[in-house]
């Protein structure tokens, strides 16, 4: 376990020290600019967040319940219409009504907190549903790809089996092997361990890291501090809709802020 | 146990399936029991009068309302005197196929190779003519004795002979024609008509010595002419201006007429005697025609054909299936207005003595004393009504599915448009109000049919909408042949919206019912709004939503009793019907309840088995899986 975690530390540095250098700016795969969100109810729930992810590169978004991460992790590939701001996928800008979303999501995987497997599909079906109906590939093709990603998330014995009778754990890395299936530029966490009891926690943890070791770009929005600050580059943190404190894991060990320091101790106190 | 499989699993329903399968099964023997059901049972307008022959009969002649004579392939006559009980052969002395009888005070038969027999009491005398074909039909205007009679047959290429003065005359080269031709009928002496092949119609007006070709109608020219009928012309010395009608049949269910009024020459014009192109219903060939009048006429043809019209053939009353005898029929001979016979092929010879119809349709109120009695009579009522019945329901829960999937995605839809209120403020701002065409549409339709009675439903779509010219027959789509009956079209449709109307909230609530995030993971994967829906919500939705749609067809089967209103024969209008014959109010609705439970009992344990079938692990309510 430590040998492949030094192994992943070895491949992430250089990036993280592109990033701390400021360099590539140009070549980010997601830029997020300004985004602001207001609710219909009048939430503003999202306030002037801007920030980049370069290729391979894995953000982790911490923060407490209502901190407007989850709004922005879902504005990224608009499951929520952001009400200002710019939002690209590499150049191409994502909230403009000439932009073909469709195909924008499917270059962009999302894993949810609650899973969201299609219950009425089998374990390999619901990875082939994406692909062959948006891709349009064959079954035979898309069977093979499928396998394939599920055989990486360590699922394989699963295949013909209804998400029902999946434990959450599993759930999560059928879930993984959906958005991975699709080949995306991109992958969103969103809480992807908060749904999940303690014990199949790490089953997730892991998959995601190999993922991470196989230089996957990924944002992550987390509670599993001690996970962040593993496998995150880059560490955002957000309070109030607003970002406080980002930068390197460092912050999570020498917060700058009080509002960080304060809700780092309540993560350790529970 | 059968039952096990598609019970609820506890000891409470499964007792109740139990006692429910076994009234089905009881249900089902009561609806095969033979004596209920068997077409021998069935009073069916004809009786049954076989001959013991393998020959085929050719013609019939009735003599009166009970005796006849039946002829032949090869030289068999045979003769009842008893409506067909028992028929005595006689001996023809010819072996030769016998092809028609005619009667003018003596019965006279045609038949192959010229053969033409005269009757003499028992026995029959020859009076062949030599070196002629094979003859079809003849006529006889005249018959004193056989020195004194006039005689007419036509047969192959066009022959036509005349006996008179005690001779046959060869008349075949004044016909101009060498149609083979099939039936002949002379009115008096001198006018007659002859037809035949590919629609072959000739005239005289001199006793034959010469004939003129009447065009028959185009359509027409290709089919072959087998008889033809006179109704109505004494001759050219009646006084009173009868009204004539001349009327021919032939293949592919011709029927032609041509009519005037009293001595005029008529058969120039000929046309069919109804709107309806073809009023017998019927392709096949037809043979024969007899009748007692120019309205009231029976003909019979090939496959089991024969009909009756009382209106000069602008409708006709198909008795075919009313008798069983499976049989080409080649000739009917009527005494009068309701005693005659039919032979066809292989002996089949059928009688009737009221007029071929099933008394059933006569207004006759009959006693049933027992209820096997009442049974008999009930059941091919109901069970006519439950093929009905099932008619509708059938397309009503296809079309009520279809409004309810469509009208549940309205209803669901995010679709917004943004409509201001007004005018800008004076900051600059609108105020916008959401407004959803789709979801408008959906909660109008559903609040319409599901705050009105449906009986009224039933009513506005039957009287009102054929107001304004809304065609429920669907013969703009379906062509006049396949055109529903407008009952039945506006069964379906008041059934079908307004099942729909139910339906859409019930696939709605269904759809509601599937967790958000489930179009958010369709979303995110790439798939439309549609895509997701179609792939992703709505088959959990459905599956979700089957008891309750479960419920919402045996509703709508229940909901079809309304039919009866607007006059669809299904189960509940027999019902009336059968108490309006036979006032026995208790066995029937008792009877139509056990229909009505057949059908949806059927249906409740398919909606269960198809439920337990589509059952998925983890998904939807209940399930220890």
């Amino acid at each position: 376990m430590s040998d492949t975690l030094d192994k992943m530390l070895k491949r992430i540095n250089p990036v993280r020290t592109l990033e701390k250098s400021g360099e590539n700016k140009g070549s980010a795969v997601i830029s997020v600019k300004n985004l602001e969100k207001i609710y219909s109810g009048g939430v503003h729930a999202v306030k002037d967040v801007s920030f980049d992810v370069f290729p391979k590169q894995v953000v982790v978004i911490i923060g407490s319940s209502g901190s407007g991460k989850s709004t922005v992790l879902r504005c990224i590939n608009r499951l929520i219409e952001p009400t200002e701001g710019e939002i690209f996928l590499e150049d191409v800008q994502i909230n403009s009504p000439s932009t073909n979303i469709n195909e924008i999501r499917s270059e962009i995987g999302m894993v949810f907190q609650s899973f969201e497997l299609f219950m009425h599909l089998k374990v390999l079906d619901n990875v082939t549903l994406g692909l062959r109906k948006v891709r349009g590939y064959s079954k035979e093709k898309a069977d093979d790809i499928a396998r394939e990603v599920l055989a990486k998330v360590d699922m394989s014995d699963k295949v013909d089996v209804y998400p029902g009778q999946l434990s959450g754990g599993q759930k999560q890395r059928v879930a993984i092997a959906r958005s991975l299936a699709m080949n995306p530029k991109v992958m969103l966490f969103d809480e992807p361990t908060s749904a999940l009891d303690p014990e199949l926690v790490g089953s997730v943890l892991e998959s995601i890291k190999s993922l991470v070791a196989e230089g996957m770009t990924m944002v992550i929005v987390t509670h599993e501090i001690g996970f962040a600050k593993e496998v995150g580059d880059w560490i955002i943190y957000m309070d109030e809709g607003q970002v406080v404190e980002s930068g390197t894991p460092d912050i999570i060990e020498n917060p700058k802020t009080e509002r960080m320091k304060k809700f780092l101790g309540q993560i350790l106190e529970a | 146990m059968l039952s096990d499989k598609y019970s609820s699993g506890n000891k409470h329903g499964r007792s109740f399936t139990i006692a429910g399968c076994s009234l089905l099964l009881a249900f089902i023997l009561l609806l095969f029991t033979p004596g209920l059901t068997s077409e021998e049972e069935r009073d069916t307008g004809w009786d049954q009068a076989p001959i013991s022959t393998d020959n085929d009969l050719n013609d019939v002649l009735a003599l009166n309302s009970t005796s006849a004579f039946a002829i032949g392939e090869n030289g068999k006559i045979y003769h009842t005197v008893n409506s067909g009980v028992n028929w005595s052969e006689q001996d023809s002395g010819v072996i030769q196929d016998l092809n028609a009888i005619e009667f003018n005070g003596q019965a006279i038969v045609a038949g192959d190779s010229g053969t033409v027999l005269i009757n003499d009491v028992d026995s029959w005398i020859d009076n062949s003519i030599e070196g002629a074909g094979n003859l079809y039909d003849l006529s006889v205007p005249h018959f004193e004795s056989l020195a004194d009679s006039v005689i007419f047959v036509s047969g192959t290429g066009g022959e036509i002979w005349k006996w008179s003065n005690n001779t046959w005359d060869d008349l075949s080269n004044f016909t101009g024609t060498t149609n083979d031709i099939y039936a002949v009928d002379f009115v008096n002496e001198d006018e007659g008509f002859a037809v035949g092949a590919d629609g072959l119609i000739i005239a005289t007006i001199d006793g034959g010595l010469s004939w003129e070709i009447r065009d028959s109608p185009e359509e027409f020219r290709d089919f072959s002419f087998y008889d033809v009928i006179i109704f109505g012309y004494k001759g050219p010395n009646d006084d009173e201006a009868s009204p004539v009608s001349v009327l021919i049949v032939g293949e592919n269910g011709t029927v032609i007429q041509s009519s005037g009024t009293g001595p005029t020459a008529i058969g120039y014009i000929w046309k069919v005697p109804s709107e309806n192109s073809h009023p017998t219903n019927t392709t096949s060939t037809l043979k024969s025609i007899s009748g007692s009048s120019r309205f009231k006429f029976w003909i019979v043809g090939d496959d089991n054909f024969v009909a009756l019209t009382e209106d000069g053939g602008s409708s006709f009353y198909n008795q075919s299936q009313l008798q069983n005898a499976g049989s080409d029929f080649t000739g009917v001979s009527f005494w009068d207005g309701d005693s005659g016979f039919a032979v066809g092929e292989e002996g089949t010879a059928l009688y009737t003595d009221r007029e071929g119809q099933d008394p059933r349709v006569l207004d006759t109120a009959i006693s049933y004393d027992t209820f096997w009695k009442f049974a008999k009579y009930a059941f091919p009522f109901l069970k006519e009504g439950m093929y009905n019945t099932l008619k509708i329901i059938v397309l009503a829960i296809f079309m009520g599915f279809t409004i309810g999937v469509t009208l549940a995605v309205f209803k669901t839809s995010q679709l917004n448009l943004r409509i201001p209120l007004s005018l800008p403020k004076d900051d600059g701002t609108w105020k916008f109000v959401n407004f959803n065409p789709l979801k408008f549409f959906a909660t109008i339709y559903t609040d319409i049919f599901r705050n009105t009675p449906l009986l009224v439903q039933f009513f506005f779509i039957y009287f009102g909408l054929v107001e304004i010219g809304v065609d429920l027959t669907f013969e703009s789509i379906l062509g006049p042949e396949k055109a529903l009956e407008r009952a039945y079209g506006s069964a379906v449709v008041a059934l079908g919206l307004n099942s729909g109307a139910y339906q859409t909230e019930i696939i709605r609530s269904g759809i509601q019912a599937i967790p958000t995030g489930q179009m958010e993971a369709g979303r995110s994967v790439g798939l439309t709004y549609i895509q997701s829906m179609r792939y992703v919500v709505l088959p959990q939705a459905i599956r979700i939503v089957i008891p309750p749609l479960g419920n919402e067809t045996i509703n709508l089967v229940l909901n079809s009793s309304l039919a009866s209103a607007i006059g669809f024969g299904e189960i509940t209008r027999k019902g009336r019907f059968l108490i309006s014959v036979t006032f026995e109010t208790f066995w029937t609705w008792g009877l139509v309840l056990m229909f009505y439970f057949a059908i949806t009992y059927t249906l409740a344990n398919i909606l269960k088995y198809v439920e337990k079938r589509l059952k998925i692990p983890g998904l939807g309510l209940g399930g220890e899986d």
